[in-house]
């Protein structure tokens, strides 16, 4: 069998972006690798792949992150079409046992979940400008409450009182409003962000495992 | 406790859970936002395309199929939507020629090419590139993805793939050498 080493170095050189990014199948990382260590000029090709790849992350980092409406729109549209969800679909929501939950489980998972809602539900109530039971200054009573930075945030199934009302205190948040659609609206500190140091923010805040999930927000 | 998979969280919006939908949207909506902002280079169209995808999830959840990563699904429905965008727009969307047009006269080329780092003048191109050039470097070097998911969210066979993506580079080189920015290649 004859080869055209022409055709072959363009056929490698087509594969080299999917190699620089670590997306190739086995078999043609090892036949880039071959090439690569026969030809040098295919690693000059790899450098530039490599410049570019780097510009083009950075270049996408710094577009920021869609506002609050983007999610509201979704909200609307959601609360306009709603879905019963099944008992099963919302333990296997609860409980994570994925796609294919195994039913003999889902009897004591059952109560077992029934308790895990209750006691979030009641947990996070508590620290609502509403709750007795709050330990930490609420927005409405702090003077500029409408400034500072503001997301929108879930908490984890499970999450405890102390271990929430711990994790608003250390980076000065306050539940300014929720939950709607699961989601707390936080105000934190109180200084309003540039939109990069909000992605920064909201990246931070998903960090935690007490946090299900964050999105960016508006003020009140 | 292990993070759910996109694919049970998926499962979950079948089922007509909110939560769930909310997951999967605090996990993927920056990145669909990025995608269609570069293709549509306008930050309330990129943001209406977020929203009209993740409704779609809510509606269609069903359509996923489970063959491929479910990020890869939401860039095919953020493609198609940015693309009708393009289509639906009276004026000519600032492809690669018009921004070729645009004259910034304040400095002469030269100037311009020294106060801008090399990586600023790489990064000038890179938004150059027409919207089918930078929509498949994006999805290979932003979005990490391989041959087969840059095919199936472009719709195109995946020698097409590999094909435009070389011609993305080619082109990206030659706005790069004309910036002053000359690495030998093509």
């Amino acid at each position: 069998m004859t080869t055209d080493p022409n055709r072959e170095v363009e056929a490698i050189e087509a594969l080299l972006p999917w190699y620089a990014a670590g997306t190739l199948d086995p078999d043609d990382v090892r036949r880039v690798e071959e090439a690569l260590a026969r030809r040098p000029e295919l690693q000059a090709s790899l450098s530039v792949i490599r410049e570019d790849r780097d510009e083009t992350i950075a270049l996408n980092e710094s577009l920021g992150a869609p506002r609050g409406r983007a999610w509201e729109k979704v909200l609307a549209a959601v609360e306009a079409s709603p879905r019963k969800p099944s008992l099963a679909a919302r333990l296997i929501g609860l409980i994570g046992l994925g796609a294919e939950p195994n039913p003999a489980r889902l009897a004591w998972v059952g109560a077992a979940a029934a308790i895990v809602i209750a006691l979030e539900s009641a947990a996070i109530v508590s620290l609502l400008p509403s709750g007795g039971g709050a330990r930490y200054q609420v927005a409405s009573e702090t003077p500029g409450a409408a400034t500072g930075a503001f997301a929108l945030v879930a908490f984890a199934p499970g999450a405890s009182l102390d271990q929430v009302g711990q994790w608003l205190q250390e980076r000065h948040a306050t539940i300014v409003d929720g939950p709607r659609g699961g989601f707390y609206r936080l105000r934190i500190g109180d200084k309003p962000l540039s939109k990069s140091e909000t992605a920064a923010l909201i990246a931070d805040l998903a960090k935690s495992p007490l946090v299900r999930a964050v999105l960016p927000a508006s003020g009140p | 406790m292990a993070a759910e998979s996109d694919g049970d969280l998926l499962a979950r919006v079948r089922a007509g859970e909110q939560l769930a939908l909310q997951t999967l949207y605090g996990r993927h909506h920056v990145k669909i936002y990025r995608f269609a902002l570069r293709l549509l280079r306008d930050e309330t169209a990129a943001e209406d395309v977020v929203s009209e995808v993740f409704i779609d999830v809510w509606r269609n959840a069903a359509q996923f199929e489970g063959r491929s990563e479910a990020s890869t699904w939401l860039l095919a429905m953020a493609r198609n939507k940015a693309f009708s965008a393009l289509r639906r727009r009276k004026d000519k969307p600032l492809d690669e020629e018009a921004a070729a047009e645009i004259v910034d006269d304040s400095d002469d080329p030269e100037v311009v090419m020294q106060k801008k780092s090399k990586g600023e003048r790489l990064r000038d191109c890179l938004s150059r590139l027409s919207p089918e050039h930078r929509e498949v470097i994006d999805l290979v070097y932003y979005h990490d993805k391989s041959i087969e998911e840059a095919a199936r969210i472009v719709g195109v066979p995946e020698g097409t793939v590999k094909t435009r993506m070389f011609h993305a580079r080619k082109r990206l080189a030659e706005l790069a050498q004309a910036a002053g920015v000359d690495r030998g290649w093509p």
